[in-house]
């Protein structure tokens, strides 16, 4: 059965290697800062930390080529920009693909996701195998078949199914009660985590991702939910399994304690309304930690799904993440629980979609993406048909090294 | 008997305790829960002590040792070289080395005869370990890997290398060490065998995702299926019954 569902070219932007310089000394910041992508967040924190480098050491070389030499890449970001040092920034082409998570993807899962409750300790092998057993529905992204994955992103019902009765469930259930800022949002949480139809959303992704991944993960994801609670090969039970009334989406966003001095100072109170223009990053007033009546929570997202879903939510919390240092200046995280009707994740992807255009849905350029929407039908038909738990294999077979050093790697950042 | 058990929630025993045939070092902090599995397993034979080395927990990757001796890096401070001298069977040299590849559990891993040590280790070192440990050393790589301790664990009875290794690596290895090697992965698919799981001549612990193939693969070439300390012995002697009857 065909497990790859799509590719997806991108353009990555990247520094430029001054033309004076030998190989040896800009080791570190070119291989690092190559599409290579399992470090893809390491690669440009240090592409970053580089630059001041490298500006000191001689002119920058301000002509940029706008690179379209490369025909695949169609529906690429933007052309070559300066930064603020007048470095020139030179394209580089990655290519991500989408699978189907496979028992190879356990470990780079297990990387993934073993901050899921944030350090607390908790079933991560639990929760990784019940993403990889649930066949008809998740995505993992990877540069390569054999590469660990960067992204994950899946649904499970939380009171039918193989994963309703699971430890992890339980103590992330118990996690985010833990956390409500108030009884009544505990009250909504878990009604939404009892009641019927509720579809928890489990994705995370290594720190600095392209936003550009999250249109096409979240379209298979409707997809494959859709696909798996209509097709009719499935037994009844199953279908009625993935058929969500709304979705519980548990991510990870930032606070700017700078910006909400500044509004603070100013004397801005703005009670309820909002405040800014659709996309912006102002937050919707949401039952903030802080306790201040009248007052915004500014959130700043990096996950460009959730901007949308925060929108159309029919309610959500954040609180802040303990236990890890942040430095003066820096954003603080937090996490952001958020209930979506299912009917309105629609409306929240069309508006995504219109932001950052979804590789998938493009129709001109890219083959492989147009061969990618079939692949991915195939696929959930066959998923469809195949039905039943995936095969766990008999774990003999390694990974490549260099694969889960990648993983070591990213999982640093991805917190 | 291999068993599997968890550090704190990560699998990778190997990096938190170092498993010999005359005694064993458990890591501090972490939950009592991993320490009594040890203890449990192998307190009626062997001491198992609880300790840190350098002020980390990661006294399995940095420390190296059999049952004549235990070899520290520069960075353990004086208190924990005492702390191990005393708990130690008086047998046991330890002996604190000055070596620049200071992950001693990475670079270096032995049994009781035979030693392999990554590439570029001093001579020094490598006459040290020679004497301290009492074994043969041999400069090597385990799948095209310098970080032999990393990715081998070997006893007296057997040893488990990275999947990746090729059959004439195998075949070689397996003739200098003159033990039976298998390439296999541990907690479910990892490479990195070494820092997965530890094991003596009658017991391994290893993560709790190892699935129940990669276990029955330690057992069995780690032959600990009906490995107890006794049995060892009651072999042996009824071989040599057999002998002179």
């Amino acid at each position: 059965m065909p497990k790859r569902k799509a590719e997806v070219q991108l353009k990555r932007e990247e520094e430029e290697v001054q033309p004076g310089d030998c190989v040896e000394d800009d080791n570190n910041d070119k291989s690092a800062s190559e599409g290579d992508d399992e470090s893809a967040g390491e690669g440009s924190d240090e592409g970053e930390s580089d630059e001041d480098e490298d500006s000191s050491e001689g002119e920058s070389d301000g002509s940029d080529s706008d690179d379209d030499s490369c025909p695949e890449a169609s529906s690429s970001e933007a052309e070559s920009e300066d930064d603020e040092e007048g470095e020139a920034y030179k394209e580089v082409n990655v290519q991500f693909e989408f699978f189907d998570p496979q028992e190879r993807d356990f470990l780079g899962l297990k990387a993934l996701l073993n901050t899921y409750l944030d350090g607390q300790q908790y079933d991560c092998s639990g929760l990784v195998d019940a993403i990889i057993r649930q066949t008809a529905v998740g995505t993992v992204v990877k540069s390569s078949e054999e590469d660990d994955p960067f992204a994950v992103l899946t649904a499970f019902n939380t009171c039918r199914g193989p994963a309703a009765g699971s430890p992890w469930l339980k103590q992330l259930r118990e996690y985010l009660t833990a956390r409500c800022p108030d009884s009544a949002t505990r009250d909504k949480l878990c009604e939404a985590f009892s009641g019927p139809g509720t579809g928890l959303l489990v994705s995370e992704r290594l720190i600095n991702c392209p936003p550009q991944l999250a249109p096409p993960l979240m379209q298979m994801l409707t997809e494959e939910v859709d696909g798996a609670a209509n097709d009719e090969d499935y037994p009844q039970e199953e279908r009625r399994e993935f058929t969500f009334k709304r979705y519980l989406h548990v991510t990870r966003v930032y606070t700017d304690p700078l910006e909400e001095q500044e509004r603070h100072e100013e004397g801005q109170h703005a009670a309820g309304g909002s405040t800014g223009a659709p996309g912006s990053s102002r937050a919707r007033p949401g039952r903030g930690h802080k306790g201040d009546e009248g007052k915004e929570d500014l959130i700043v997202y990096v996950r460009p799904e959730d901007e949308y879903l925060h929108q159309v939510c029919s309610w959500s919390f954040t609180f802040p993440v303990e236990g890890r240092p942040v430095a003066k200046g820096d954003l603080r995280p937090l996490r952001a629980v958020m209930c979506v009707e299912a009917g309105r994740v629609r409306e929240a992807r069309e508006m995504m979609d219109l932001v950052l255009g979804n590789m998938m849905a493009d129709g001109g350029g890219n083959a492989a993406a147009a061969g990618g929407g079939k692949i991915l039908a195939e696929v959930a038909a066959a998923a469809g048909r195949a039905g039943g738990k995936g095969d766990l294999g008999t774990g003999g077979k390694g990974k490549d090294a260099p694969g889960s050093k990648g993983a070591g790697k990213g999982s640093g950042k991805g917190r | 008997m291999a068993t599997r058990c968890q550090f704190e929630n990560s699998n990778d025993v190997g990096v938190f305790a170092k498993l010999t045939n005359a005694y064993c070092i458990c890591a501090l902090g972490g939950a009592e829960n991993f320490y009594s599995v040890f203890e449990a397993e192998l307190s009626d034979h062997i001491p198992v002590i609880k300790s840190s080395v350098a002020g980390t927990r990661l006294v399995g990757r940095l420390t190296v040792g059999n049952r004549n001796g235990l070899l520290l890096p520069n960075t353990t401070s004086d208190q924990e070289l005492t702390h191990i001298r005393n708990c130690l069977p008086d047998e046991v040299v330890v002996q604190r080395i000055d070596e620049r590849l200071s992950a001693l559990g990475n670079c270096i891993v032995c049994n009781d005869y035979v030693a392999l040590i990554h590439p570029d280790i001093d001579r020094e070192t490598e006459e040290i370990v020679a004497d301290v440990l009492g074994v043969e050393v041999f400069r090597q790589t385990v799948a095209g890997n310098v970080l032999v301790g990393s990715y081998c664990a070997f006893t007296n009875q057997g040893g488990l290398v990275h999947p990746k290794t090729s059959i004439e690596d195998l075949d070689e290895l397996s003739s200098l060490l003159q033990i039976p090697l298998v390439a296999g992965t541990v907690n479910r698919g990892s490479d990195v065998i070494g820092a997965g799981l530890v094991a003596n001549d009658w017991a391994a612990f290893c993560g709790l995702d190892t699935t129940s193939t990669e276990l029955s693969v330690i057992e069995s070439v780690f032959k600990l299926r009906d490995a107890q300390p006794m049995n060892i012995i009651n072999d042996l002697r009824a071989s040599l019954i057999d002998t002179m009857a």
